[in-house]
């Protein structure tokens, strides 16, 4: 059960009704995450610019951005936005969600390459602090440049902003 | 040093620069977080709508929503993130630092109301095991005057030292108060009149606040 209820709707602004509209219209995902921050249309505004440009570019593959994002949020123990993670995985290139969401709770990845970064992945997402070199020196050891670490590490980070709220409220 | 080297300053485009640099003039000191961003255009831009829009918007005031961001980061135990808000408190706001440290652990302090340090005690606990949160905490937010608009207002600084709380303790970002070896990376193409043209201490080192909050970047 939800710690807060979403804004009555008709008690909605007219401007932010337009904004929850749109990104309805377009994925449909993480609908209760986004009617909290409508109490706050500034920050509802910031998820969806985010969200668009982190999730939706880069020179990762979408369906791995999306994967590493589900992997970070099962890690925090996050179901909610790990099921709407997988669901878009699925449609971006995996096969199913109950596969994505296996590969996001174990951390296992289509090849040694995957499986290092979602490692590393759940690692981020939960004890950042904790990070060494080696994790890094074995990223890119399978492979991965940078750029990609990077790329990646925005991810699981932009899966913080929205866990540290779907969390918090108790958001399913 | 971080665990990925920064990129070459000479390879940054012009986007990313921009947003490099605009950080320095408005603050006079590094980010290398914006540096390291270089390496994800999106997330570079993503950022420039992330912090200020949300910081600068809504009911609560300015400087309560900043000691939320330190106290979030506080509670995570992000050295990078609380430092340089902290800081920011006490050199644009004019809060004393002893009551910033205070503060943004969850304790008394002059400046500050008893409401407040509730928002700032559901905050912390949202940032660091947003799990544990009940139903009784947000009551007690409520009790004390904080409407759900707001309560989501203040969660959403939260949320904001979540994702710059795991960036920059996943790659170690360095201590960029006190950084000038990064200098090479600033202020390339500002007017000379920004350079160091702000209250407070100036640049990025030298400041007896700013050493201070250097000295201590780990919770207590």
């Amino acid at each position: 059960m939800p710690l807060m209820s979403p804004l009555p709707r008709d008690s909605v602004p007219a401007e932010t009704a337009a904004l929850l509209a749109a990104h309805a219209d377009e994925h449909g995902h993480f609908a209760a995450l986004r009617e909290a921050f409508a109490y706050f249309p500034a920050a509802l505004r910031a998820l969806d610019n985010q969200y668009d440009l982190i999730i939706g570019q880069g020179r990762l593959d979408r369906g791995l951005r999306e994967l590493v994002f589900a992997c970070a949020a099962s890690a925090r123990g996050d179901e909610y936005l790990a099921r709407a993670m997988a669901a878009q995985a699925a449609a971006h290139g995996f096969t199913g969600t109950g596969a994505v969401l296996a590969m996001a709770a174990s951390g296992e990845g289509r090849s040694d390459a995957e499986t290092c970064l979602l490692t590393w992945a759940r690692k981020m997402a939960t004890t950042p602090y904790k990070v060494v070199e080696r994790d890094i020196e074995r990223l890119h050891t399978a492979g991965w440049r940078d750029q990609e670490i990077v790329e990646a590490l925005t991810v699981v980070s932009l899966s913080a902003y929205m866990s540290v709220m779907s969390l918090t409220l108790k958001l399913a | 040093m971080a665990l990925i080297p920064y990129p070459d300053p000479g390879t940054i485009d012009e986007a990313n620069r921009a947003a490099i640099d605009h950080f320095a003039s408005e603050h006079g000191r590094p980010t290398l977080l914006r540096i390291m961003l270089s390496y994800s255009s999106p997330a570079q831009q993503a950022m420039d709508a992330l912090y200020h829009p949300v910081a600068e918007s809504g009911v609560l005031p300015r400087p309560l929503k900043e000691l939320l961001f330190a106290a979030a980061s506080h509670a995570r135990q992000c050295a990078y993130c609380m430092g340089g808000h902290s800081l920011f408190l006490v050199s644009e706001f004019g809060y004393d630092q002893s009551a910033v440290e205070a503060m943004r652990s969850g304790q008394e302090a002059a400046g500050f109301s008893e409401a407040d340090r509730r928002l700032v005690t559901l905050v912390r606990k949202a940032a660091a095991e947003p799990s544990a949160v009940t139903a009784e905490d947000l009551d007690a937010a409520r009790h004390l005057g904080w409407s759900n608009a707001e309560i989501i207002e203040a969660l959403a600084m939260a949320c904001h030292a979540g994702w710059t709380n795991t960036f920059a303790q996943g790659l170690r970002l360095e201590d960029d108060l006190t950084a000038p070896e990064f200098a090479a990376y600033f202020l390339s193409t500002l007017p000379a009149r920004n350079v160091g043209a702000r209250s407070g201490p100036p640049a990025c080192i030298g400041g007896a606040t700013v050493l201070a909050f250097a000295v201590r970047r780990r919770p207590q």
